[in-house]
Order: structure tokens, then sequence, then C-alpha cells
């Protein structure tokens, strides 16, 4: 998870650095193997690879960590409805949960797309949908199992109101690192989203700006001398989701 | 007997309120979306009235819910507008979800089969010396499968085209027939799209981890010690008690390989449910879309159900309990 | 017989003997390697690796570890989960008795344990069963199999006192069995148990026919036991 986190971290300040997509066409330089000028070369259009790959991956980490905020507050929110209250909420929340969930996740995010439109907002809504099922379920399942443990009767006994209990011994001390495992897994979600909706045409992010999932798309499409222009965001993609899903978790 | 009347019956109320459910969040998406295909068509201010009402694109948001509720409701899927103009949507989403069935099955039967099987390879449930080697093999294995389905069905159509390109250059092979036509059935496609379905889907991936777990559960259980205890066989008795599990982790694995299947149809140009929604999703074709959006809602719910079902039948336990 | 874990010596030198028909206890402090023996007999160890060395003998003929399922039976502490959630009471006692190429002995065996209701109880699932019948359940299907002995490990453990008794004295009237107890409440075997055997650091260190004739470490465990046992329990004369 340590990884994960310095990987994004490190993009993300790569994605701060100013990068202006029209003024990086150079047709001179096109193709360009790696170099000290270029570390990864250059694309059809003589863009720098790297500074691409770096500006594009602002593509799914902004998006993805809407994502992740949707999914963590309405599913730890509803996951704590289900798994404290336990009887006839629990029942309530997990159907409707299941309604969410039986939408499969790509079909669920592409109806919101369309419903909000093929945005970075509309990516996070998406994926934040898909993904809050599998958290709240994760937090519930969690509170479930501690809410009956010994030491929350032994809290109780000693005087202390539920909300203290149920807010910071078990929602913050024991379920947050599975909150943020859960919550890092979406960002990973919200690149495989991104890359695959380049990959099917249309809802991505669109040209010129750079995105992961349109560098592969539009480097397998000119077919580019330079292999860097789709193994760079190819393995980049691995690697980042690779490192999102520590357990190697579902998707 | 009416203990499991009444459990069943249970389950097919959350079954019913679930689907209820799923459709209700289909056609409230639908409801939000600005514009429709109308403009699309060349005729379309002309016939903007008509087909408005048809297709239910008339009025606020909440009585779009209400409209395509209702409908779905009558099974009334209308018309395709712009995939294949005035065909019925049952009729489009029959005929491709045939031809996604035989994607589907195999890699459905396969991801469970595999799951338990790489399971059961690292060591899980066997009384036998765990060799260090094992579940690591297997949890690299299952990592590898990490790979998102976008990718791998890219680097296998791209991987199978780079290489088969020399050889038909250099006239050691012959080009295929379905090597670009989508229309043409071939079992090396389906079968790489099978597997790239199974192994990608997160599914294969999911599936081992799960099914480690529940058989390492499982062995650990007394009545398994008891029954070694006894002499007599085991993998009767883990069979028996892994139907149950097995039949949820398929419907919970479905979801996951529907979505697969859109980007491995559409990777490998072959027709089916997959690419009809992609299609349909690009085209704007909302009955074709909402229509599809039910069924593969409706299908993980049938698909709980029967797991449910079964647990009701296997596990007297299930019919104790009131939820 | 010698058990080990790695490097470490669990159980030595532990050895008795046990006929048709006898009762032999074997008690012991936590931790002294009760459960361990009778897991060993039938080389069921829980942990890996583990070597076991010695030799069981039926009836003076060697038998293996394995070999001896079935014909040496186990009677867990945790009996409702000893027992098969997903089958009846009745079907487990006949696929017991298949195991032993023998027919099912139907509610009669139920009935002999001291079950009320043989038929409805062979009806029964595992989770409807309160601890003692469960833990009765359990042995039958032990008996099914056609044991001729039974190991029990703590089978009285968590059970309320006169189910505890109403056990013990059903394990008593058993005479085609020879049963070897293990416990860690002496209370139970005064008119029970046969035979005595102390198990103290995994080794045997004593053996007596009664509680009256122990010495060393089993009279600190009878003394011990005192302070929660009737008046007529043997107490050192102060």
């Amino acid at each position: 998870m340590r990884f994960a986190l310095l990987l994004f971290g490190l993009l993300a300040a790569g994605a701060l650095l100013p990068y202006a997509p029209q003024a990086d066409v150079h047709p001179a330089a096109a193709d360009l193997p790696a170099s000290a000028a270029h570390l990864l070369g250059t694309d059809h259009l003589g863009r720098d690879v790297l500074a691409r790959l770096l500006a594009g991956s602002r593509a799914f980490l902004v998006p993805g960590a809407g994502a992740a905020l949707l999914a963590g507050l309405g599913g730890v929110g509803l996951g704590t409805l289900a798994g404290w209250y336990g009887g006839v909420v629990e029942g309530l929340v997990r159907g409707g949960l299941g309604a969410i969930t039986a939408v499969p996740p790509l079909v669920l995010a592409l109806l919101v797309m369309m419903a909000v439109g093929a945005t970075p907002t509309g990516l996070a809504l998406g994926v934040g949908l898909a993904a809050l099922p599998g958290l709240a379920e994760v937090v519930a399942d969690r509170l479930a199992e501690l809410r009956r443990a010994e030491f929350v009767v032994a809290a109780r006994a000693l005087g202390l109101g539920d909300l203290r209990i149920l807010a910071w011994h078990l929602l913050w001390v024991n379920t947050r690192t599975l909150v943020g495992r859960e919550a890092l897994a979406i960002v990973g979600q919200a690149l495989v989203l991104e890359v695959t909706l380049s990959y099917l045409g249309r809802f991505g992010v669109q040209e010129p700006a750079p995105s992961w999932g349109n560098m592969i798309d539009h480097a397998l499409r000119t077919g580019s001398v330079n292999p860097w222009t789709w193994a760079a965001p190819a393995g980049a993609v691995m690697l980042a989701v690779w490192a999102a899903n520590p357990a190697g978790g579902r998707r | 007997m009416r203990l499991v009347l009444r459990a069943l019956a249970l389950r097919a109320l959350a079954f019913l309120t679930t689907t209820a459910g799923a459709v209700l969040l289909v056609s409230v998406c639908f409801a939000l979306v600005p514009g429709d295909a109308i403009d699309a068509l060349p005729n379309g201010p002309e016939l903007r009235a008509q087909l408005e009402g048809e297709w239910g694109l008339v009025g606020g948001p909440a009585e779009r819910v209400l409209g395509t509720f209702s409908r779905a409701g009558r099974l009334d899927f209308g018309h395709s507008l712009t995939v294949s103009p005035g065909a019925p949507v049952a009729e489009l989403m029959g005929s491709a979800a045939a031809r996604s069935a035989r994607l589907l099955a195999p890699a459905a039967l396969l991801s469970l089969l595999a799951g338990f099987a790489g399971a059961a390879l690292a060591g899980a449930g066997a009384e036998l010396p765990p060799s260090p080697w094992r579940p690591r093999l297997v949890r690299a294995l299952a990592s590898l499968s990490a790979l998102p389905a976008v990718l791998a069905a890219l680097a296998t159509v791209n991987g199978v085209n780079a290489l088969a390109w020399p050889l038909i250059e250099s006239a050691r092979l012959t080009r295929p027939v379905w090597f670009a036509l989508p229309e043409t059935d071939h079992p090396v496609r389906s079968f790489l799209a099978v597997i790239v379905l199974t192994g990608a889907s997160g599914s294969f991936l999911w599936g081992v981890r799960r099914a480690g777990d529940t058989l390492a559960d499982l062995a650990a259980r007394p009545f398994v010690g008891a029954e070694r205890a006894r002499g007599g066989p085991i993998a009767p008795l883990l069979a028996r008690h892994l139907v149950v599990p097995a039949a949820r982790m398929g419907a919970a694995h479905l979801p996951l390989l529907l979505s697969a299947l859109v980007v491995v149809e559409r990777g490998f140009g072959m027709p089916g449910a997959g690419s009809l929604f992609w299609e349909s999703c690009g085209r704007r074709d909302w009955p074709v879309t909402v229509g599809l959006a039910v069924v593969a809602a409706v299908t993980v719910t049938t698909a709980r159900f029967v797991a449910d079902a079964l647990a009701v039948v296997f596990d007297p336990r299930e019919r104790a309990a009131l939820a | 017989m010698r058990v080990c874990a790695g490097e470490r010596l669990l159980l030595d030198d532990f050895g008795l003997r046990v006929q048709a028909g006898e009762v032999v206890a074997v008690v012991g402090a936590s931790g002294s390697g009760k459960t361990l023996a009778l897991r060993s007999i039938l080389d069921l160890l829980p942990f890996r690796p583990g070597r076991i060395a010695g030799e069981v003998r039926v009836n003076g003929a060697r038998r293996d570890g394995r070999s001896l399922r079935g014909d040496v039976g186990l009677v867990f502490q945790d009996a409702r989960g000893s027992l098969d959630p997903l089958r009846t009471v009745g079907a487990q006692l006949a696929h017991a008795a298949g195991l032993a190429g023998a027919e099912s002995p139907g509610p009669a065996l139920l009935e002999r344990l001291g079950f009320a209701e043989p038929e409805r109880a062979a009806q029964r699932y595992a989770h409807e069963l309160s601890g003692g019948m469960a833990q009765r359940a359990a042995i039958a299907v032990a008996l099914a199999r056609q044991s001729r002995f039974l190991l029990c490990d703590e089978p009285t453990t968590g059970l309320d006192a006169p189910v505890q008794a109403a056990l013990v004295r059903e394990l008593r009237s058993l005479r085609e069995v020879g049963i070897l107890f293990v416990t860690h409440d002496l209370r139970l075997l005064p008119g029970f148990a046969d035979r005595i055997l102390v198990l103290a650091g995994g080794r045997v260190v004593e053996e007596a026919t009664s509680l009256e004739g122990l010495r060393g470490a089993g009279r600190a465990l009878v003394e011990a036991t005192a302070a929660i046992a009737p008046p007529s329990w043997p107490r050192s004369r102060a």
C-alpha cells in the first residue's frame, strides 16, 4: 500500500507540471527513440512520451480520488448503518446495495456517464457509484464482526456512549486501514475504466489531452516505430493497477 | 417441507425487490440523460412527437422512470432507434445474448473450476505437508491475472496479429478466414476470447482467493477432521459442502464477466450482447441500451436467486434463519 | 510413543494399554499433551512438520495410525462441530455404518444412548441438537462405525453437570468398547474409570486404579480439585 501511495504521489506531482498538449506537437521530431532529450522518445506527432505520461496521470488520479471520496463517504455511511444496527436496517441497506451491484460495473459506469456527461466528473460518479457497495459491504462486515466483540461490551460497561465507541474505536481504529485499501483499489478501478473507455472509443479523454488510455489507443492506431509510445502507458497501467490492489483484490 | 417453501418464498421476495431496485437505478440514469437520438435521425423533427411517445423520452425524470419501469415490467423493450432501426429490441437482444452465451458460459464455468483447482493446488484442504512453492506459484499466477480485461484483450489481439503477420507475409500461413471478419465464428478466436474473459475479468483472481479461503476454512472444520478420523473419504464430503459456496461465487462473478464481455467482444471483433451494448451507447439508442442493462441486471439477480435456492435446499441452517 | 514438532519434543515415552470394556482415564493439566496423545494414535497431528515414533498394537498386531482410523473412534470436545451440518443424524449413522460395511443401526442405537424420541432425533440436524444430545449423537456415529475403541477428548467440557453425569454413565454402559477418556476434571472419575494415567510435561508420570491410589503429581491434581469437589472427595489429612 505504501508503494502505491508513493507511486500515485509521484504521478500527481508530475501531473502538476505544466503541460500544453498542442504546444508539444513537433512533426519533425516524430517517432524518436529514447534519448537524453526525450527519456521515452516521442510519438507519431513528435510529442514527448514521458511528459504525456505524467500529464496523463491526471486523467485517472483526479476522477479516481473523486470516486474514492464518493464511495468512501457513502460506503462508510451506509456500511455503518448496516453493520451497527443490524436487523431490518441491515437487510434494507444490503438489499439496496445488492440492487446496485446487480448492474455490471462497466454498464453502470457507462449509464452514469451518459447521464452526466463523458467528463472526469462523470467518470468519478460512475466509478464511485459502482464501487460504493463493495466498500459498504466491507465496512458492514467488519462492524458486524466487531460490535459483538468483548471490548465493545466492556467499553459500554465503562459508560462510553455508543456514538463514541462507534466513531473512535470501531471506525477509526479498526476499520480505517480496510477502508484505505478499498479506496486505493477504487483509484485503480478508475484507471482501468478510463483505459477501457478510451479503448472502446468515444467516452474516454479526448485528444489532444493525454490520458494513458488514449495514449495506448493512439499508439496502436498510428503504429509508431518507437515502442515506448504504447509500452510506457501500458506498463504504467499495469504497474498502477498492481500497486493499487496489493492483495490482488477484485475490481 | 414447509420451512423450505417459506425460506424459498423469502428469497424470491428478495430477488424481486433487488431486481426492481436495479431496474429503478437503470431507469433513473436513463431519465437523467440529456438529448436523445431523435436528433440524429434524418427525419427526426417530423417524427419527434411519435417517437418520443414510443421511446418514453417525454416528460420529466419522474415520468420517464415510471415509464421505463412499466415497460420493463411488461417486457416491452420497444424498437431499436439507430443500431438496427425499427427492429424489436427483444429480438436483437435475444440473438445477441445467444451469441454471447457461448462465450460467457464456458468462461463462468472455467473461472469457478480454475478458482477451486488453483486453491486445491495451493494445498488448501489437503492432508499432505504443504510445500512452500505451491501457494506462491498460485499467487503469482493469480496476480498475473490482475491484468485488466482491456489490456489483456489488447495484448492478445495485437500479439496474435504481430505473430501471425510475418508468417502470413512469408507465406508460411494462409490468412485465416476469421482474421478480420467479425461475423464468422471460429473456434480459435472463441477460445482466446474465453481465456481472456476468464483470466482478465477479475473473476479468476478473485475466485482463486475466495475459493482458497473457502476451502481452507472448510478443511479446518471439526467435522472434516471427524470424517478423517473415521477413515472416510474427504473429497466427496468437501464437494458436497462446496456446492453452495461455488454457486454463490458464480453469481458474484457474473457482473465482472458481463463487464469484461463488453471489452472482449469489442476487442476481438465478435458480435454479441457486449458489442451491441457498446454500439447502442455510442449511438444513443436508448431502447437497446436500457433493455440490455435491465437484462444484465436481471441475469445477475436470477443467478443470485438460484444460488440462494440451492442454499435453502442443501443447507438446513438456511431454512432456520428468518432472513 | 514420541511426538515431535520440528525440533521440539512434545510427547515422550507415552505408553498405555486399553482393553475392551475398560475405561482408562488420562488426566493432566492443560498443555500436558493429552489431546496430542489421542491425535497421534490416529496420525492426525494438527501441525507440520511432525514426527511420530512409536507403535500401536491391536490384539498384538502392529497397526499403522491411518489404518486404525475407524476401528478406533475419536470423540471430539466440540460435538456439534464434529457432526456434518448438512446431513441428518440418521444419515450420518448410516454413512458411518457404511464405512464399516455394516447396516445402519438405526434409531435403536440412539435409544441406547439415552435419546427420548430416537425416531425424531434421527431426523434432526446438528444445529438443532443441544450440547449433550450432540455429544451422544457423535458417540452413536462412532459406534455405528463399529469402532472397538473410543478415544474421548474432553467430551464433557461445556456441558451442564447433570448432562455430564448422564454422558459418563452412558459411556460406562458401553461394555463392548474400550474407552480412553482424556479429561481435566477429575470429579468425573469415581465409579467411571478403571485406571487413571497422569500426564505431565508430555510424559506419563503416574498410573493408578483409583483416585486414592495417586501420589505425587496425581495427588496434586486431586488436592487441587478438592476446592470444587463434594465432601466425599479424598482429601489429605491436614
